[in-house]
């Protein structure tokens, strides 16, 4: 995390205190994914901004990465972790289709995601995940994980530095949390518009969150995707 | 081996447990003043953050001081509000005797202020001198070192850095006002948009002779000045 230009304790307390000097092996580079699963589709989000500190280092990184043609992880985090993360995930799923002459199954994912996380346990991938595909009975499936690979699944989810300003929204709107109506069912548009929303919010309160949001769309034929513009500040 | 492991485990829960009470609020921020052919024009953002968290995000960072001087202000928002305010007291009581306040002593009232305090103060003075009847650009950092600048801009905060190649080249002639205008918007805009802790709006304050006006706009549209105090 950066720290601002100029430290706020006085020329007296440099002297008075030790300070140390660590490598750190993390970095946060931000940004905010989210994802809500529907009856048969699933439609995943995430912003485009890879920052360092108080820098834009892109606006234009993507967050999303299809493991198979009917599931993606989206992840927020230490961009170098995600990298090798999805790197690694690739790499056993082909193993799974050369082995069983067909694409991994989106909960088999889900479960091989959480036991690559926890193979790290002691020096954790820095990368906060949300795993979004087609299930086997053709529904809709959100995985919700933490770093260190523990797991849920969930009818919606958000990770990353706009998580918390995200999740209360789908609270209100997906999970009709706090809500007197029936709760609609609703098609992958209207969740496409929603989720625009959740991100034009965090992009206004979050430094980490902005520059254009990429939403797909899973349904049984495939994967679609398209691009939202966000504020550049 | 499982002891720089584990260490490994405790950096990583450090970056996951900063919590808004460690962290103070901050006009992390973009500040431009420059002078133009009738006066002097200075602008800010309107960002303020509490780490990443944009706790304000239409903040009003300039604060009139007297008919004829505005303060920009950077730093901590807590320390340079109280001081806006002790300013504004001050030099009030001052101008019932009759003489209105130039910019440069409230310049230098504001850095026996804060040099030498633990506060984490950065600010622009801009205004007119009633008596001298000239445009004053003053700026004290965040050591406490004021400085009067001949110079035709000032820019401060942290986002001021990444415009002040662009400020250089585009301030090599005198400004009407609507170019003075547009350059300030453009110079923080472009700033607002590679510095995380600067966005949102831009505030700006005119003044010349005959006093000081307010405008606010949208960083893409400087066709419509918006009300929003």
């Amino acid at each position: 995390m950066g720290t601002l230009m100029a430290s706020t304790e006085a020329s007296v307390e440099a002297t008075s205190k030790p300070i140390e000097h660590r490598f750190s092996p993390y970095d946060f580079n931000g940004g905010t994914v989210a994802a809500v699963a529907g009856p048969d589709y699933v439609v995943v989000a995430a912003d485009t901004r890879l920052s360092s500190g108080y820098e834009i280092k892109s606006r234009h990184v993507t967050k999303l990465h299809a493991l198979t043609n009917q599931c993606i992880l989206a992840s927020a985090g230490c961009k170098t972790d995600v990298d090798q993360l999805r790197s690694v995930l690739d790499i056993r799923g082909k193993m799974y289709q050369h082995n069983h002459r067909k694409p991994m199954q989106t909960p088999s994912v889900a479960q091989m995601l959480s036991v690559t996380l926890y193979g790290k346990r002691f020096f954790p991938y820095y990368a906060f995940n949300v795993l979004a595909g087609m299930d086997a009975a053709g529904v809709g499936a959100v995985y919700s994980y933490d770093a260190i690979g523990s797991f849920e699944r969930t009818g919606y989810s958000a990770a990353g530095s706009g998580q918390a300003y995200v999740i209360p929204f789908l609270d209100n709107v997906i999970g009709n949390r706090n809500r007197l109506e029936e709760k609609p069912v609703l098609a992958a548009q209207e969740v496409v518009e929603l989720l625009k929303d959740a991100f034009l919010s965090a992009g206004e309160r979050d430094i980490y969150t902005g520059d254009q949001v990429e939403i797909m769309v899973v349904t049984k034929d495939g994967i679609q995707t398209q691009t939202f513009a966000l504020k550049a500040d | 081996m499982i002891v720089a492991s584990l260490f490994v485990l405790y950096l990583f829960n450090n970056l996951l447990t900063a919590t808004a009470s460690s962290q103070p609020v901050e006009l992390g921020t973009t500040l431009v003043a420059l002078r133009y052919r009738d006066g002097v024009i200075v602008g800010a953002d309107s960002r303020t953050s509490v780490g990443s968290y944009v706790s304000h995000r239409a903040a009003q960072k300039l604060d009139t001081i007297g008919d004829y001087c505005i303060m920009a202000r950077s730093g901590s928002a807590a320390d340079t509000q109280a001081l806006a305010v002790a300013a504004n007291q001050h030099f009030q009581a001052r101008s019932y005797g009759g003489c209105p306040p130039t910019v440069s002593q409230i310049a230098h009232w504001l850095r026996q202020k804060t040099y030498g305090k633990d506060k984490s103060v950065s600010l622009i003075l801009a205004g007119y001198d009633p008596i001298e009847k000239r445009n004053c650009l003053f700026s004290i950092a965040q050591t406490g070192a004021l400085l009067a600048h001949t110079e035709p801009f000032v820019a401060a905060g942290s986002g001021s850095s990444l415009i002040m190649g662009f400020l250089d080249h585009a301030c090599s002639r005198e400004l009407d006002e609507s170019e003075a205008i547009k350059l300030c918007v453009t110079a923080l805009k472009l700033a607002m948009d590679r510095d995380g802790s600067s966005g949102g709006l831009c505030r700006l304050a005119v003044i010349t002779s005959e006093g000081t006006r307010q405008l606010t706009f949208l960083p893409d549209d400087i066709e419509t000045t918006l009300k929003i105090r």
